[in-house]
């Protein structure tokens, strides 16, 4: 018997206090119409959020480039001096050759 | 109207702008248009500042190329002999002449020859030019500014050339 009444005043649905629908329609009207965005999504955040990005990009691609540059100009300068101190030897040489030449003969002719 | 101004500006900076042919001083226009193949090679002041920044690792080049301003080589190869004339040669010559340039070397073997220019401003070389002549094929050097000799044949040595004893130095590695 007793578990009778216990299920029944288990089930029993119980009233809303006074006022509680109003208080809830009340607090429900007070709310933002739109619901929080995260901080990424904001309109400024996100501004800002792409302006260091593309900024980070052109750094890095400013930096990448004057790398390749450098390296660039300093191949062709190595490859510069290689070919101008080539043919600097090779006017030496020549000379070294000619006066080698001309000195056998002079010895040949004593 | 805007847009005219802009022209303006723009033909100025480019007016503003060294060009790759005043950077070399001679006019090889002729020889080039002849030849089968052709190498150029312009360095000018900026080029190799921004090169001597790049060469922490090559003290020798770095330390040569403090007095140079500019650098020019010119190679050309030809498909046959006799493909560029005597007055061809000369013509380059002629661009080499006193009283700013003197010929410190000239050597003639057969068909073959090597000239040194050498530029002198106050009693100093500032510059130096070299003219290296064969059947088939011609090589033009033009160093502005001034250069160890010692050092630059040395850099010569680089490409297979035997060295000389006596008349240069290896570059230290």
């Amino acid at each position: 018997m007793n578990l009778e009444s216990d299920l029944r005043k288990a089930m029993r649905r119980p009233e809303p206090p006074e006022g509680f629908a109003e208080r809830v329609l009340a607090r429900a009207a007070a709310l933002p119409d739109t619901p929080a965005r995260p901080w990424w999504r904001r309109g400024r955040s996100r501004l800002v959020a792409v302006a260091a990005c593309a900024a980070l990009v052109v750094a890095m691609a400013g930096a990448g480039y004057r790398q390749w540059q450098g390296e660039r100009a300093r191949r062709k300068t190595l490859l510069a001096l290689a070919v101008a101190g080539g043919e600097w030897r090779t006017a030496q040489l020549r000379v070294r050759h000619i006066l080698a030449a001309r000195v056998g003969e002079r010895m040949e002719n004593r | 109207m805007k847009r005219t101004r802009w022209l303006k500006v723009l033909a100025l900076y480019c007016a503003s702008v060294p060009l790759g042919a005043q950077t070399c001083p001679f006019n090889l226009e002729h020889i080039a248009s002849k030849a089968k193949e052709s190498v150029d090679i312009t360095l000018d002041s900026n080029t190799l500042k921004l090169a001597g920044q790049f060469l922490a690792g090559e003290p020798d080049a770095r330390s040569l190329l403090t007095g140079v301003k500019a650098i020019c080589i010119r190679n050309y190869e030809f498909a046959k002999e006799g493909e560029y004339s005597p007055d061809d040669l000369q013509r380059v010559r002629n661009q080499l002449r006193a009283p700013l340039w003197s010929r410190i070397v000239h050597t003639q073997e057969k068909n073959e020859s090597s000239e040194i220019f050498a530029r002198t401003e106050g009693g100093r070389i500032t510059g130096i030019a070299i003219v290296a002549a064969e059947p088939k094929e011609l090589h033009v050097v033009y160093i502005d500014g001034a250069i160890d000799i010692d050092k630059l044949s040395g850099f010569g040595q680089q490409l297979g050339i035997p060295p000389i004893p006596g008349a240069a130095r290896k570059p230290s590695k």
